[in-house]
């Protein structure tokens, strides 16, 4: 009678076994689906970067092996390009941080008008930094209105090395700041009053909360503010390509100004994406421990 | 009606008259008017009335095209004329106009990906030669031998020679190859470089025009000290050179100046040599002149910035080319009818070169059969004399010589200065295409303008930096497979 109570269980199985093979499969495949997406364009860009494609001729083209990065390592002009990429997104950084929270910190006060400001505040953030760089670059210009109102006589911001570098962090700072202010006011709003009021009432100076209040509570929201900031400026293109090309020399000449210019003057692809994965590496490194700080910091404010 | 119209209506009447009712016209004026229209047309009926009737416009009525253009001159001529393309034509025409530092890029992206969204393009040689390279825009030589395709009086032989011979060339890196093998763009636009100073200040300082480079060069310094680099309380120089980081940099100008020194880019064999004594010697004196008497801004200087600068009277002299005459001359120019033109400075052996570049279209791989026509139809459209000739209104130098000689050309021209007379002895005696044919040139170029920036900034002596250049450019040959 077992054996007979066995075999009549067993057509009832397989209606389940197929809701439990199919199920998950089916409820994962548009994540999988986007994952093919994004992977196997990186994939053929990583391929590429081991062949010496030209952008003239993308079909004809052989395996070269690791020759685009030794010839990459070996080039002076990759490691000022890293150099700038970085000396930029350090320093620009900084100041959108300190900007930023100095602004967030400013607006966060109930004071009249405020409204208007915090809306004021989103505009450079509307401007694609390509037309910002434009009109940057007009403001600058030697006879441009800069000049004028610091009465400085023609000076050529964006062609002298130290001005146009700090044109460059200036403007991307200028459009940036914005959203760093914009994340920080949130945090600051969502900080709960009890134990500012209570150091309020202990006397406690303006730098102790800052350290040992503000600062605790607002670092997740620092660390996403550079999770989002570090990978963007690390990218930093348009506002170099439409102020000074990269000039003067190599002077602001980061990673995907030298990708951009292997491509289209010297049409060499394969290499440019060398180039390219290599900051991506550095991005993803960085954005990886910058998460994993994220998480930390939330789980302990938490 | 003006003349283009008149004969744009001619030319429908005479295809009506004879292709039957598949090519029929919108209603054409009534013949009544036509007398009407503009004087010049007269010299026209009889003689080309054959031709016309033989040669079918219409012959892929309803095909559409798409053009990119590159904000210039001819561009806005194009623009302004696209129109009467398509009444002549029944050819429907998308275009798409982008600033020139975005042009090349997407353009590239556009060929290299087969995708074929362009089916006519501006284009010129140095950029050809890669696409030529890798296959991407087809010989023209095929619709111009097709007697169903070129008109018989479209006429090959009307184009200066330097203008067709730079957009000849057979693959071979290097001199040789130029003027050789196919034609790769239908040369429309004669970019040359003139000499351009500021007649009423040299007549005040008692100064005449430089005859060679090193008068050029004299005569900056001596600005420079008459001026001290003021006038009037506004910052004033001497000269106005192009300095960006841009390929435009050396190709017209600069590359005048090298070769007629005595320089040049590359030897024969193609090693470098941007590092010879002659080479050099030019370099030291066109950036030693630059650097004491020019602006401090050169290394960010763009074409338009060289065009609007000397606009707006901040130059005594500009050595660039004629299509900015137009600009200088307009209503809202501080110069206007302040200058004078003279021909390129020469070396000291008497050599005068004006580096030329034209603008042109050039054809997509990707067009095929009728579309193929169509975009043919168009180039033979905007190559015609007619058109050239109204295109020089913007500035847009034609390349045919019957257009530039053309009466209402010759009136045009003649409106500014001694312009007609100077540049008509540029394109006769000193045009010459210059810049080595190689796929390689923009990149060379670059490496280069970076070491004209380095000197700029005092990094190094012209000998130590073109020595680093010549280095580079010899490594970037031979991954290439140029050198061995």
């Amino acid at each position: 009678m077992a054996v007979t109570s066995v075999t009549q269980s067993t057509p009832a199985a397989p209606p389940e076994r197929k809701r439990r093979n199919w199920l998950p499969l089916i409820m994962t495949l548009p994540a999988t689906l986007a994952m093919i997406g994004i992977l196997y364009p990186f994939g053929i860009a990583v391929y590429y970067s081991f062949t010496d494609i030209r952008i003239v001729s993308p079909n004809a083209y052989k395996f070269v092996g690791l020759q685009n990065y030794i010839r990459m390592v070996q080039n002076p002009n990759f490691w000022e390009s890293l150099g700038n990429t970085l000396f930029f997104a350090i320093v620009a950084l900084i100041f959108e941080l300190v900007l930023g929270f100095l602004i967030a910190l400013l607006l966060s006060q109930d004071v009249k008008g405020v409204g208007i400001m915090r809306a004021l505040l989103l505009l450079p953030l509307m401007l694609a930094p390509v037309i910002a760089g434009l009109m940057w670059k007009t403001m600058l210009s030697p006879g441009g209105p800069i000049n004028h109102l610091l009465n400085l006589g023609p000076y050529p911001w964006l062609a002298v090395p130290w001005s146009a570098r700090a044109s460059v962090i200036f403007i991307e700072v200028w459009i940036s700041t914005p959203f760093v202010a914009l994340v920080l006011l949130s945090g600051l709003q969502s900080m709960p009053k009890e134990p500012f009021e209570a150091a309020q009432v202990d006397g406690a100076s303006f730098g102790f909360v800052f350290r040992k209040l503000m600062l605790p509570m607002l670092s997740p929201f620092i660390l996403i503010v550079l999770l989002f900031r570090v990978v963007d400026v690390m990218k930093l293109f348009d506002i170099i390509f439409a102020t000074t090309g990269g000039g003067p020399m190599q002077i602001t000449t980061t990673i995907p100004i030298l990708a951009y210019k292997e491509v289209f003057r010297s049409y060499l692809l394969g290499s440019a994406i060398a180039k390219v994965l290599v900051l991506w590496l550095i991005n993803y490194i960085v954005s990886f421990w910058l998460a994993g700080k994220w998480r930390q910091e939330t789980a302990s404010v938490g | 009606m003006n003349k283009k119209n008149w004969y744009i209506l001619f030319s429908l009447v005479m295809v009506f008259s004879m292709v039957l009712a598949a090519c029929a016209q919108p209603t054409p004026e009534p013949a009544a008017e036509e007398p009407a229209a503009e004087e010049p047309m007269e010299e026209e009926p009889a003689a080309e009335e054959p031709e016309e009737m033989g040669f079918d416009w219409r012959q892929v009525e309803g095909q559409k095209i798409t053009v990119f253009l590159s904000e210039t001159p001819m561009a806005v001529a194009i623009r302004e004329h696209i129109d009467e393309f398509t009444e002549q034509t029944g050819i429907d025409v998308e275009y798409l106009v982008v600033a020139e530092s975005d042009y090349w890029p997407k353009l590239t992206v556009d060929l290299s990906s087969g995708a074929g969204q362009f089916d006519v393009f501006m284009s010129g040689p140095t950029i050809n030669w890669g696409y030529a390279a890798a296959e991407q825009i087809q010989s023209v030589d095929k619709f111009l031998e097709d007697p169903s395709l070129t008109p018989e009086d479209w006429d090959y032989e009307d184009f200066y020679g330097w203008a067709m011979e730079s957009n000849r060339w057979d693959g071979t890196p290097g001199p040789a190859g130029l003027g050789q093998g196919d034609l790769w763009s239908i040369p429309i636009n004669a970019v040359n470089n003139i000499f351009t100073y500021r007649k009423d200040l040299f007549d005040e300082w008692g100064l005449e025009p430089p005859d060679t480079w090193k008068e050029w060069a004299d005569v900056a310094r001596t600005i420079q000290e008459q001026t001290g680099g003021e006038i009037d309380g506004q910052p004033f120089y001497s000269v106005a050179q192009r300095g960006a980081l841009d390929l435009t940099t050396l190709s017209g100008p600069f590359y005048s100046g090298l070769y007629s020194y005595g320089g040049r880019d590359f030897n024969d064999d193609l090693t470098p040599a941007m590092n010879d004594p002659k080479s050099v010697e030019f370099q030291e004196l066109y950036m030693d002149t630059i650097k004491e008497t020019g602006t401090e801004e050169w290394p960010n200087m763009m074409w338009f910035d060289v065009q609007q600068g000397f606009t707006t009277g901040q130059y005594a002299m500009v050595f660039d080319v004629a299509d900015f005459i137009p600009t200088y001359e307009s209503e809202d120019s501080a110069i206007a009818g302040k200058i004078a033109f003279a021909r390129p400075p020469a070396g000291d052996d008497g050599t005068r070169l004006s580096s030329v570049w034209t603008w042109g279209f050039s054809m997509n791989a990707q067009a095929k059969d009728d579309r193929a026509k169509a975009a043919w139809l168009f180039m033979m459209w905007a190559s015609d004399k007619n058109n050239m000739i109204e295109f020089a209104k913007t500035g847009s130098w034609p390349t045919r010589e019957s257009a530039w000689n053309d009466p209402a050309v010759v009136e045009l021209s003649s409106q500014y200065a001694n312009f007609r007379e100077i540049f008509d002895a540029v394109q006769k005696e000193d045009t010459a295409w210059l810049v080595s044919p190689m796929v390689e040139a923009s990149a060379v170029e670059d490496v280069w303008v970076n070491g004209l920036h380095d000197y700029f900034f005092d990094k190094g002596t012209m000998q130590e930096i073109m020595d680093g250049v010549a280095e580079a450019n010899t490594q970037i040959l031979k991954d290439s497979g140029v050198l061995e």
